[in-house]
């Protein structure tokens, strides 16, 4: 006769155990927790609005790797979570809000909403460390920036 | 190890069904039908034999490893095709990392001297024979950066929609549209300078 | 012609316009000596390419090409999907083991870290973004920073002349307000 590989309770932990690890991912799979800032990039040395921070060295100095201007200053923040499935609004400002939809997997929907219309959309996978950037010009010479990042869990 | 050559008769339906059982020899006999053809996709976009060798090898091995997904929507080639175009890409995308990516460096990609190109008017490709057509094409190739030569391999030989194209390099349609026309013009142009070096 | 104009006649030759948009360009090309030009160009380049792709053979023989990914499939880190012909309990078995511990060691990291997110589906749609321009009067270039891990859309308006497009004109728009 052929002795049994593994005994049945123990084919049982493991299956209730895998079902509780697949329920957990599942719940914690909810936790989207994204910042999009509105940003400012000049050459100017200053911002007119004195409430406009400039962004931190980091942010500067990837933005300047890949973007022309000289400065960069934070408009608006603002830091949500996007609950699984589920999709979140950012206002950034009075002509521009971004949209963000939580598909399947690390997927998500950014749109792109100016002065009330839906201008463009982008599907992609988001990841930690990874930005997503909207842009396009401005007046005098100046652009404008949207950067959506996924925030690390605390 | 050597293996029998499978009858040339045997239509690669047949020989995939082999290979998916787990059949090696069902499997190389595919290999040979269809290697120059894997190989030629990788090394237009590589252009380099080396890396082509490699990564058409690396795309039959991914072929084998995901042979039971292969449920004949499309010919055999055409799926293998598919998967060494992607390695292609990922191997491009590798190269790319390691140079200077700014906005202006897009416009350049993107075209902009295409404005300033002639148009050409007088078929640079009448009168000459094929393999000679054939060997300037491939020239011209050459003098195109990978992105334009991308998007010009997946649109003219492998027949794919910009919206397809746009997926598969990662790009917008509105790009792809951009490098195209650009990948043309170029093209065109240099036909018109090789007729012309060959008329001097 | 402006730059819209010159890629809409390319879309036109390559079937890809809507049949409003492909009968305003065929109008543009039947009463336009320059687009006509165009159009005679890409046609002639897209022709001449497609039909004449060059021909390239493999450098090796067939036998050391197989070789080798013989050698790369067999590899241990090659692991294959299983075969047909494997019955459930046999699979079941086999697997217990690594599943089991797979479960404890999901289980006490979800507990331990509260930080799983659903899993990366694959590589080959890691990298996959659909980009959409839902407004006719703006246009899209995106773009990937590998080295800055930047996933960039630039927007510009259509009307905007061509030298003006990738490079920071005056635009009357402004999210700032």
């Amino acid at each position: 006769m052929r002795q049994r590989l593994f005994s049945r309770p123990i084919v049982r932990v493991s299956v209730a155990l895998l079902l509780l690890a697949g329920s957990t991912v599942q719940t914690f799979a909810a936790n989207l927790k994204l910042e999009a800032k509105l940003i400012w990039g000049t050459d100017d040395a200053k911002s007119p609005n004195p409430e406009h921070k400039e962004v931190d060295a980091a942010t500067k100095e990837k933005l300047r790797k890949v973007f022309k201007w000289k400065n960069y200053y934070v408009v608006n923040r603002i830091t949500k979570p996007v609950p699984s499935r589920a999709s979140n609004k950012f206002e950034l400002s009075k002509e521009c809000t971004i949209e963000i939809k939580e598909l399947e997997g690390p997927r998500v929907e950014v749109k792109l909403i100016g002065k009330g219309k839906e201008v463009h959309k982008t599907t992609l996978n988001i990841e930690k460390g990874q930005s997503v950037v909207y842009s396009g010009d401005d007046t005098n010479q100046s652009a404008w920036f949207v950067i959506i990042t996924e925030l690390a869990d605390k | 190890m050597a293996t029998q050559p499978e009858k040339p008769d045997v239509p690669d339906e047949k020989l995939v069904r082999r290979a998916q059982r787990g059949d090696m020899v069902a499997f190389e006999e595919l290999i040979a039908r269809h290697r120059d053809k894997i190989y030629a996709r990788a090394f237009s976009m590589m252009r380099n034999e080396d890396e082509a060798t490699d990564l058409s090898q690396e795309a039959w091995v991914k072929g084998w490893q995901r042979l039971k997904q292969f449920q004949g929507e499309s010919s055999f080639v055409t799926w293998m095709t598919r998967i060494v175009i992607n390695l292609c890409l990922d191997q491009l995308r590798k190269h790319k990392r390691q140079r200077a990516e700014s906005i202006e460096h897009l416009d350049e990609e993107l075209g902009g001297v295409e404005r300033q190109m002639p148009t050409v008017t007088v078929n640079p490709t009448e009168g000459l024979e094929r393999t000679e057509l054939r060997a300037r094409i491939d020239r011209a190739l050459n003098q195109l950066s990978y992105e334009h030569r991308t998007v010009l391999i997946l649109h003219e030989f492998e027949d794919l929609e910009y919206k397809e194209i746009a997926k598969r390099m990662e790009c917008s349609i509105g790009t792809v549209m951009s490098r195209l026309f650009y990948a043309r013009r170029k093209m065109a142009n240099l036909m018109a300078s090789y007729k012309r070096e060959e008329m001097s | 012609m402006n730059w819209e104009q010159q890629l809409k006649l390319q879309a036109w030759i390559d079937g890809e316009l809507s049949e409003s948009d492909a009968r305003r360009v065929a109008a543009m090309v039947e009463s336009n000596a320059t687009a006509r030009a165009l159009a005679e160009e890409l046609r002639m380049a897209r022709a001449f390419i497609s039909a004449n792709e060059p021909v390239v053979a493999v450098p090796e023989s067939r036998d050391f090409y197989w070789s080798q990914i013989r050698r790369r499939i067999e590899s241990p880190e090659t692991v294959r999907e299983p075969v047909a012909g494997l019955s459930w309990s046999l699979v079941w078995r086999r697997l217990a083991t690594p599943l089991s511990g797979l479960a404890l060691v999901a289980f006490l990291a979800v507990i331990s870290f509260n930080s799983f997110r659903s899993p990366v589906i694959d590589d080959g749609s890691r990298f996959m973004v659909e980009v959409e321009n839902l407004s006719e009067d703006v246009g899209s270039i995106s773009y990937r920073s590998q080295s800055e891990n930047m996933f960039v859309v630039y927007l510009y308006k259509k009307d905007q002349d061509v030298d003006s497009e990738t490079s920071a004109g005056s635009s009357d728009d402004t999210f700032f307000q």
